[in-house]
């Protein structure tokens, strides 16, 4: 008997029953996620967020900024922090041991001076070289921490140990905030009698081809260039469809480490952040989520739609392949991890929904689909497929994932519509058009040499070059 | 595979034809949307004339009625227009929240005499949550008293945000008289809430009632939000009925109880509290020596240094805080700590000191 064809069948049927399966939750992400964003926002019409600013009720924050060689706009940066207007807040900027003039630049920029501080190393870290506060009482919400070099893993952690409030905000330094965006992401912790909110995450979009003045949002554009414009439909697609759809299914394992919220008791109680992954954001949350369900608490991890943060994404392929090399790693690490949890009754949805849908549709589908189109290609090549059957499966997956993709700028559309000009959103549709093209195999390979990376046990950050932001000419 | 390749055409066709219709609608929407911003443009700017003219409007002897001279037109569209009278009626919300004294009567002088009102009282019949609530803040804003039975029924409404806005409209209404609403209500009262009633509270000087009740009430929420009141306003009455709260099983009125004593405390507070502390959790016992830098006198010093042998670093630095605050004699004994040069004692020391240098 020849096997040769039973075996591409099996192949063959097998890509077939992974895509649909893949295909349906995609469907049902987006239709679960319409529920939640609209509740979301009719409650969010009622809130009147100066209330929060001003009282002395609101919970104590602490905003936890690293800083690596960010020297270029560190005074700019900081000043956008500082500006935020929130009664109970401290900012605590953590220079990791830059090599360049990050912590001179602040001492002169916001007249600091070294101060006898107790570090209470609840999370054991890298050496801390000094606390520096300003002589300027303007400027008393600020506390610069300078340490020895140890990642931003580490880095975070020594705010967590620094930090005296009740509630830790981890933002990158380079982030564009806007106004409320603090009030939105800590109201979550206030509305939750019966659960114990321990983390909240909002919306991250875009800033390249913004207009930003003074550490400021002035004018929302979409990037001229593919790869930013790209990301920004690909941020849109994951936070407003599948970021929301979790949230709904209080299933979310990540909260993206540009812009997060946390319990700081509970953060301290799981051992701080994991500076043994790349991906310490998401593994921070799947233990926190872990931790509680362990101790049979109830508990919540809180998602917003609302556009809170906006960051710089790669312009070039270089540094996108770095970024997304990491986040398989990060990925990958986190659910090796936490395998426990795979399939385990005992964590609930947690075990049986979100750790697999991590596992099957996040770590492998780059796997699947390189190993799928490098097998219908050889296959083709071979004679042993139908080519008609190969084309028009791939059609099948194309027309979904642009239908996805313009249901996505649909939602973006009809709820917070960013991009207000017609041809901003005909670009993002060519723009989606494009994507399975052009980026879409690129994020692929970069996640197969992510694999291959943690297989050679590389664990470098991979460094992410910086633009800067457009500023508006006065 | 011929079965199969039928079917995905078919279903190629659907998601083709699926993103056609997106793409017109978004198309359709946009382009609506952009006429419509033009017309809203316009319209804004009929609504804020109007506005204006209500907030300046002064009584004339000519019109028994008081009423704001409005054009025919502002009225057709009125009539006909909901999108209009949506924008007119935020509009007015609006301004009314930032203006007081005869200038908001004005408004809402003209908020009735539009008959705005009575599409908010149609409202809140509606079954959708959010247009009911919407309607009840709209008569609290508006500060119609007159509809207190239509919105108080709504306090103890199975839906959050209903019951919400139900209970800022009666507190806007009738200040803490209000919140009798209290001894009833079977929900939660958010912190969200909380911090909402305290911000329409503290727009009233007058005196209140009923926190004795609501400290012992079934719901812990309530409990904590009346300790919340007690500790703001200073109810020293009520002191020893907030002790009692120190025993409750629920952690949070056992933390808030704690906070309210460092607001109203006697000269026994300290003792109770130190007391107290010996049974708490850490959380609470961070919040007992937070509370005790306001209110410990120099008889709390030894146990205080005692304290200072706890193995939690957190908890020795606010114990050692704490001594400082009490005063020079507090500041020396901590100075003369046997374990003062040793880590993590003489780092926390230097801490205290520059913190006292501020």
């Amino acid at each position: 008997m020849n096997l040769l064809p039973v075996i591409i069948d099996i192949f063959t049927y097998g890509i077939l029953a992974y895509s649909i399966i893949l295909l349906l939750c995609y469907i049902f992400i987006g239709i679960y996620s319409i529920g939640e964003v609209n509740n979301y926002l009719h409650k969010n019409s009622f809130t009147d967020y100066r209330i929060l600013a001003a009282s002395t009720q609101a919970p104590s924050i602490s905003i936890l900024a690293p800083a690596y060689n960010e020297g270029a706009n560190i005074i700019e940066n900081v000043r956008s922090l500082l500006s935020i207007h929130y009664n109970n807040l401290e900012v605590i900027i953590i220079n990791d041991g830059s090599k360049d003039d990050s912590l001179e630049k602040l001492i002169k920029g916001y007249d600091l001076y070294k101060v006898g501080f107790f570090v209470n190393q609840q999370i054991p870290t890298k050496n801390v070289r000094g606390v520096y506060k300003s002589h300027n009482h303007i400027y008393r919400k600020l506390i610069v921490v300078d340490k020895d070099n140890g990642g931003k893993a580490d880095a975070l952690n020594v705010g967590v140990n620094i930090a005296k409030n009740d509630y830790i905000v981890c933002i990158d330094v380079d982030c564009i905030l806007e106004q409320d965006a603090l009030l939105k992401l800590t109201k979550p912790f206030l509305e939750h009698p019966h659960h114990r909110v321990i983390a909240t995450g909002g919306v991250i979009r875009i800033a390249n081809g913004c207009e930003i003045e003074g550490g400021r949002l002035i004018n929302v554009n979409l990037p001229k260039q593919f790869l930013p414009r790209v990301q920004t439909l690909e941020y849109i697609r994951a936070f407003l469809l599948a970021r929301m759809a979790w949230s709904r299914l209080n299933g979310l394992l990540l909260i993206s480490g540009a812009f997060g919220a946390f319990d700081k008791e509970i953060v301290i109680k799981c051992g701080g952040y994991n500076h043994n992954t790349v991906g310490e954001d998401m593994e921070l949350v799947v233990r926190m989520r872990r931790y509680m369900k362990e101790l049979n608490l109830p508990y919540k991890v809180a998602f917003i739609p609302d556009p809170l943060c906006w960051t710089e994404a790669p312009e070039t392929f270089k540094i996108l392949g770095r970024q997304r090399n990491r986040w398989t790693r990060g990925t990958i690490e986190t659910l090796r991890l936490h395998k426990v949890m795979f399939f385990n009754p005992r964590y609930g949805l947690l075990g049986m929904i979100s750790y697999p849908y991590w596992f099957f549709f996040e770590f492998l589908a780059p796997i699947v689909e390189f190993v799928g189109m490098a097998g219908f290609l050889v296959l083709g090549i071979l004679g042993l497929i139908n080519w008609i059957f190969f084309v028009t499966l791939l059609g099948f997956i194309f027309s979904f994932g642009f239908l996805y993709s313009i249901f996505a700028i649909l939602m973006e559309v009809l709820t917070y519509h960013q991009y207000k000009r017609q041809k901003d959103i005909l670009n993002l549709m060519l723009t989606a058009l494009l994507e399975p093209l052009i980026f879409h195999p690129f994020v692929v390979w970069s996640a197969i040499k992510g694999n291959i990376d943690l297989l050679r046990k590389k664990n470098s950050w991979g460094e992410m070059t910086r633009k800067g932001f457009t500023t508006k000419k006065s | 595979m011929v079965i199969e390749l039928h079917y995905f055409n078919l279903a190629i066709l659907f998601f083709i034809v699926v993103i056609l219709l997106l793409i017109g609608f978004i198309l359709i929407y946009m382009h609506l949307r952009i006429k419509r911003s033009h017309k809203l443009h316009k319209w804004k700017l009929m609504a804020n004339l109007l506005i204006r003219k209500a907030i300046f409007y002064e009584e004339t002897e000519d019109d028994p009625a008081n009423n704001i001279p409005i054009t025919s037109r502002t009225k057709r569209l009125l009539l006909k227009n909901s999108h209009f009278r949506k924008l007119l009626t935020d509009e007015l919300l609006n301004a009314k929240k930032n203006v007081s004294g005869s200038s908001a009567e004005n408004l809402k002088h003209l908020y009735i005499q539009l008959g705005l009102h009575q599409y908010a009282l149609a409202e809140l019949k509606n079954y959708k949550w959010y247009i009911k609530a919407q309607a009840i803040q709209e008569l609290s804003i508006m500060g119609l008293k007159e509809n207190l039975t239509s919105v108080y029924r709504f306090t103890n409404n199975a839906n959050e945000l209903v019951r919400m806005e139900a209970q800022i409209a009666v507190v806007n209404f009738y200040g803490f008289e209000g919140l009798r609403f209290l001894d009833v209500i079977s929900h939660p009262v958010t912190e969200w809430q909380q911090i909402q009633l305290l911000h329409e509270l503290s727009h009233t000087t007058e005196n209140f009632s009923g926190i004795e009740k609501w400290l012992k009430s079934e719901n812990k929420t309530v409990v904590a939000f009346a300790l919340k009141l007690a500790g703001n306003y200073h109810r020293f009455e009520l002191h020893d009925s907030i002790v009692e709260c120190l025993e409750d099983l629920d952690p949070n009125v056992r933390l808030q109880a704690i906070i309210s004593l460092g607001e109203i405390y006697t000269d026994k507070t300290s003792e109770i509290l130190i007391s107290r502390y010996l049974i708490e959790d850490i959380k609470h016992q961070m919040a007992i020596v937070k509370v005790l830098q306001n209110i410990a006198t120099n008889d709390d010093i030894p146990i205080l240094l005692d304290q200072l042998n706890n193995e939690n670093a957190a908890l020795k630095l606010m114990v050692a805080r704490t001594l400082a605050k009490i005063g020079a004699d507090g500041f020396k004994s901590l100075q003369h700590h046997y374990q003062a040069q040793q880590y993590p004692l003489a780092e926390i020391i230097a801490q205290i000191k520059n913190e006292l240098a501020l």
